[in-house]
């Protein structure tokens, strides 16, 4: 094969790679973000082992929780002795949240997870892969 | 070839301000009003408080459901993942707040087609609206605006569970 085809294959194949791309970029920039999406910031889940820790806290500890800077939400199970934690990952990182529980709490504590059940996903792997992509190449805020 | 390469840069070009820039625009014109008639009453999505209520009643509600035994595996996967659990926040949040008659709009699956295959039962179904009406409790929604609310989202029973 000539120099010159290689350099013509090669051309082709990078413009075919950049159309790729900047189809990618249009698309996923495409949607205006939703009301929701600018009103909310983005939250993250822990559940935590609480067996160590006095039952007789157990009344004030989803109000105490809930008031800590960052923390969105607080369940407390006292049945299975755990407590579920929604906080926003901008104000309060994982460690932090850990920290500040266990000052809380007077005692340590430990993430904990229930088995998942079959079929109780409903942001699919399809759906979320679709996401991931989109996301990846977006820059609309 | 360098023809055909200025015109679709052209395009790409043109297609990406009107993507950006243009769409900005709307944005920037687009301006919520309570679609309620001015002497009628208001609608729920005021009566809740608008946005960030809904949004804090949703965050109690997810983690009243993820940390309950019964029901907690059921959203263990979506809840422990950032990114799942983004985009199931922003879905009920949506469905509240449209639903209300606020300005969101629910982009999410049917109620059906989100929970086929998951063959959830009655039973599961009474306990999620328990933990609703929990962490609405919690927030001191009043009775009547639970009610709405219940009357609203209740109805998707039929398609939520046994499938």
């Amino acid at each position: 094969m000539k120099k010159s085809s290689f350099i013509k294959i090669g051309k082709a194949t990078l413009f075919l790679l950049s159309l790729g791309l900047l189809s990618l970029t249009i698309w996923a920039n495409w949607d205006e973000t939703t009301y929701t999406q600018q009103n909310t910031q983005t939250a993250m889940y822990k559940t935590y082992d609480i067996s160590q820790v006095d039952p007789n806290l157990y009344g004030q500890i989803e109000q105490k929780i809930s008031l800590l800077n960052g923390v969105t939400a607080c369940s407390l199970n006292s049945v299975d002795k755990l407590i579920g934690v929604m906080f926003l990952t901008s104000k309060i990182s994982d460690t932090e949240l850990q920290a500040k529980l266990k000052v809380v709490l007077g005692s340590t504590i430990s993430e904990r997870t229930f088995g998942s059940k079959t079929g109780g996903c409903p942001v699919t792997g399809v759906k979320y892969l679709v996401l991931h992509i989109r996301d990846l190449f977006r820059f609309r805020s | 070839m360098k023809k055909i390469t200025l015109v679709l840069a052209a395009t790409i070009g043109a297609l990406l301000f009107m993507t950006t820039a243009c769409k900005k625009k709307v944005e920037t014109e687009t301006v919520y009003v309570d679609n309620t008639p001015a002497a009628g009453p208001p609608s729920l999505y005021t009566r809740l408080g608008g946005i960030a209520p809904i949004s804090a009643v949703v965050d109690k509600f997810i983690t009243n459901c993820a940390s309950n035994a019964f029901i907690g595996p059921r959203f263990s996967t979506t809840a422990s993942d950032p990114y799942r659990l983004k985009y199931f926040r922003y879905n009920l949040i949506d469905q509240i707040c449209a639903g209300s008659g606020g300005p969101c709009q629910y982009k999410g699956k049917t109620m059906l087609a989100a929970h086929t295959g998951m063959s959830l039962t009655n039973a599961e179904f009474d306990t999620l609206v328990g933990q609703l009406v929990k962490a609405m409790t919690f927030y001191n929604v009043p009775a009547t605006e639970q009610n709405d609310l219940a009357t609203i989202l209740l109805p998707m029973r039929a398609d939520i569970v046994g499938h």
